[in-house]
C-alpha cells in the first residue's frame, strides 16, 4: 500500500469515528468510568482481607468470630457494588456493540447519506470496510477494556480462587465479554442494512442477539457436558463448571437420583444415607482458558458470517 | 453521440406496478437535458437505473457504453449524481464532506470543489446541517462536480429551494457543464427554469417517454390555441388549463394557427394527452410502446 493509500485510509477511519463521535463518547465514557470503578471496587474487596484462610470448602469447620465480620463486609460490598457494576459492564457492552452496529449502515439508509456514498464509492464493499473497521475496532478496545474490569472483579469476589482456572461468571467476564458484544454488533450491522431504519434494526437485533447466546450457550453446554468428569462430590471443586449429580454403583456405572432411589429405596422414616457414593459431574477449571478461547472461535465465526451477510446485502440493495 | 442511454427499459415494484415501461432514450454527448414529468412518472427511477441503485426489470441501461448494473464500479466512474434530497453527513463540515469523497473516490478533484464554494461563500467550516436548503444544494453539486465525471446526474436538486437559490444552483451548473464539456441530465418540475438551462427535453408520463426533443425545437413545433379557436389541420396533442382557467390545446406542427406555445404549455399539452391516453387502464401501464399508443 503506498502512501497516499494509507493517508487515505487514515484519513477515512477519522471520518468514520468522527459520524459515530457522540455514541463513542457517550458509551465508551460510562464503560471508561465503570471500568476504573470496577478495579477501585476490587480492591477494595481486596483490602478487606476476606481470603482463603476464612474459607471452609467444605462447609463444615465452624467460622471464626473474625472472619464472620470480614465476610459480611465482604459479601456487603460485592452484594451492593461489585455484582451491579459487574452486571452493567457486561449490558452495557452489549448495548452499545447494538447501538454502534445498528449506525454503521442503517442510519446511512435511514438518513439518506448512503445515497452520496454510494454514487461516490465506485466500490461498496470497500465503503463498507472503511465505515465497518474503525468502528469495529473501537468497540473492540472499549468492550476488552470492560472484559478486563469484570475478570479483576470476579477475583476480587472469588478469594483463593485463580480466576484464570476458574469458571466462575463463565461468559460473563474476560474475553468473552468482548467476544460476545462483538457479535452484538455484527447481528446489529446485519439487521440495520437490511432494515435500513435504526429503532427497527435495534429491536431485531436484541431479539436476534438474544436468541444467538443463549441458544449458543446451550449447545456449548451439551458440548461442556459431553466433556464433564466425574469427580468425588467431597472433594474441592472451586472453580470447576459444575453440571449434575450422580452415583458410581459398584461396577463404575453413573446413575441419578431416580434410579438410585430404585436401587436403594429411602427408609420410610429417618435420614436416607445412599449406600454409594456421590460423584458430581464438572469441567474442571483448569480448562477454562481451551473452553474459553473454543467459545471465542465460534463467537468470531458467527460474527464473521453476520458482517459477511451484511456485506452482500450492501452490495445488492437500494441506498434507501 | 449518446453517452446515456436506455433500451426498453422497463421497472416493475411488487407484481403489478411499472414505474417505467418501454423507455428508449438516447442523451447526447456534451447536452443539458432537462427531464421533466409529473410525481411518479419514474424520473428518479430512471435516475437511479443509470446510477446503478435500481436494476431494470427489463432492458437495459447504459452510462458511456456500460450497464451499471453488472459493472457497477466503472460506470459510477463516469458519473456525478445529485440525489432528490440533501444526503450531506450532518455531523460533518463542508470541508469534511470533501475529505470523505475524496477518501472514497480517486482523483476526486478537492480543490475544484473547495474553490467552487468558496466561490459561493458557503463556509467550508459550517456543519451541514448549518446550511441552508440552497447551501446544501450547492455543496452536492460541488461534490459532483469535484469528481470530474463526464456525465452528471441531478435528481430534482431544485425541489426545496426558493426562486433566488434556484436561479443561482442553475447559473453554477451551466458554467461548470458549459467548462467542462460534461454531459447533464436534470430532472425538475420547475419548466420556466430549465428552459433557461437546458437545451433538451425529455418528459416522461406513466413511467414512458412521451416527448425527447431540444428545447428549441420543442417551442418551434407546438402552437397554442385558444378556447374556441379552429385547429383547422394541426394536430392537437392535448387540452390543458391556463393561467385564468381557460381551456388550451396545444398543437403540433402547424405556424398558421394560435400563437407559439411556452415550454411550460408545451410540457403541459403532452403531458395531458399522456393522462389521457393511460386513463381508466387501472394498475400498472399498458403493455405498448409510445408509437403504439400515438397510432
Amino acid at each position: 500500500m503506498n502512501v497516499a493509500a494509507s493517508g487515505r485510509n487514515v484519513g477515512a477511519a477519522r471520518l468514520t469515528l468522527r459520524l459515530h463521535r457522540l455514541e463513542l463518547v457517550a458509551l465508551g465514557g460510562v464503560l471508561v468510568a465503570l471500568a476504573a470503578a470496577a478495579f477501585m471496587v476490587a480492591g477494595w474487596l481486596d483490602a478487606i482481607g476476606y481470603g482463603p484462610s476464612c474459607i471452609d470448602p467444605t462447609g463444615t469447620q465452624p467460622v471464626s468470630v473474625s472472619c464472620e465480620a470480614l465476610s459480611r463486609r465482604f459479601y456487603d460490598l460485592q452484594g451492593s457494588l461489585a455484582s451491579p457494576i459487574a452486571g452493567l459492564l457486561v449490558t452495557l457492552a452489549y448495548g452499545a456493540a447494538a447501538l454502534l452496529g445498528v449506525a454503521v449502515v442503517g442510519r446511512e439508509l435511514e438518513r439518506g447519506t448512503s445515497r452520496l456514498a454510494w454514487s461516490i464509492a465506485p466500490s461498496r464493499r470497500r465503503w463498507y470496510l472503511g465505515r465497518l473497521v474503525p468502528v469495529l475496532v473501537a468497540l473492540a478496545a472499549i468492550t476488552f477494556l470492560a472484559g478486563i474490569a469484570t475478570d479483576r472483579l470476579a477475583a476480587a469476589s472469588a478469594p483463593g480462587v485463580d480466576v484464570t482456572r476458574a469458571f466462575d461468571g463463565f461468559g460473563s467476564r474476560g474475553g468473552l465479554v468482548a467476544s460476545r458484544a462483538i457479535l452484538v454488533f455484527a447481528i446489529a450491522v446485519a439487521t440495520g442494512t437490511m432494515l435500513g431504519r435504526v429503532l427497527p434494526a435495534l429491536m431485531l437485533a436484541a431479539v436476534l442477539s438474544w436468541a444467538s447466546l443463549s441458544y449458543g450457550s446451550q449447545i456449548h453446554d451439551r458440548i461442556l457436558l459431553g466433556e464433564a468428569v466425574a469427580v468425588p462430590a467431597d472433594q474441592d471443586q472451586r472453580g470447576a463448571r459444575f453440571f449434575d449429580q450422580r452415583f458410581r454403583l459398584p461396577d463404575g456405572q453413573l446413575v441419578g437420583w431416580e434410579v438410585m432411589q430404585q436401587l436403594d429405596p429411602p427408609p420410610p422414616d429417618g435420614e436416607w444415607i445412599p449406600k454409594y457414593p456421590m460423584v458430581n459431574l464438572v469441567v474442571p477449571g483448569e480448562r477454562y482458558r481451551a473452553v474459553e478461547a473454543r467459545e471465542a472461535a465460534a463467537l468470531g465465526t458467527g460474527t464473521l458470517v453476520w458482517l459477511g451477510f451484511a456485506g452482500l446485502v450492501v452490495s445488492r440493495r437500494r441506498p434507501g | 453521440m449518446a453517452i446515456l442511454e436506455t433500451s426498453d427499459v422497463g421497472k416493475r415494484y411488487g407484481r403489478r406496478r411499472w414505474a417505467l415501461r418501454h423507455v428508449d432514450l438516447a442523451v447526447p454527448d456534451g447536452s443539458i437535458t432537462a427531464l421533466v414529468g409529473p410525481n411518479g412518472s419514474g424520473k428518479s427511477t430512471l435516475l437511479k437505473a443509470w446510477v446503478g441503485f435500481e436494476r431494470p426489470s427489463e432492458g437495459r441501461v447504459i452510462v458511456d457504453g456500460i450497464d451499471p448494473w453488472r459493472q457497477r464500479g466503472p460506470a459510477l466512474l463516469r458519473i456525478g449524481y445529485v440525489p432528490q434530497a440533501p444526503s450531506l453527513y450532518r455531523e460533518l463540515t463542508v470541508s469534511e464532506h470533501i475529505s470523505l469523497v475524496r477518501t472514497l473516490r480517486v482523483g476526486f478533484d478537492a480543490d475544484l470543489a473547495r474553490r467552487r464554494l468558496a466561490d459561493l461563500a458557503i463556509p467550508l467550516t459550517s456543519r451541514a446541517d448549518e446550511l441552508s436548503g440552497g447551501q446544501q444544494a450547492q455543496v452536492g453539486l460541488a461534490l459532483a462536480l469535484g469528481t470530474r465525471a463526464p456525465v452528471l446526474l441531478l435528481d430534482e436538486p431544485l425541489a426545496s429551494l426558493d426562486p433566488l437559490a434556484r436561479r443561482e444552483f442553475l447559473h453554477v451548473l451551466v458554467a461548470a457543464v458549459r467548462a467542462d464539456g460534461v454531459t447533464a441530465l436534470l430532472s425538475s418540475h420547475v419548466i420556466t427554469d430549465i428552459e433557461q438551462a437546458c437545451d433538451r427535453l425529455l418528459v416522461l408520463g406513466g413511467g414512458q417517454t412521451i416527448l425527447d426533443l431540444s428545447i428549441a425545437g420543442a417551442i418551434a413545433e407546438h402552437r397554442v390555441l385558444e378556447a374556441g379557436a379552429e385547429a383547422g389541420s394541426a394536430a392537437v396533442v392535448g387540452t390543458f388549463p391556463g393561467a385564468d382557467g381557460e381551456r388550451l390545446a396545444l398543437v403540433r406542427g402547424s405556424d398558421g394557427v394560435g400563437r407559439p406555445a411556452t415550454l411550460e404549455e408545451v410540457v403541459l399539452g403532452h403531458l395531458a394527452a399522456s393522462r389521457v391516453a393511460t386513463a381508466g387502464l387501472g394498475p400498472g401501464l399498458p403493455n405498448q410502446r409510445p408509437g403504439e399508443r400515438a397510432a
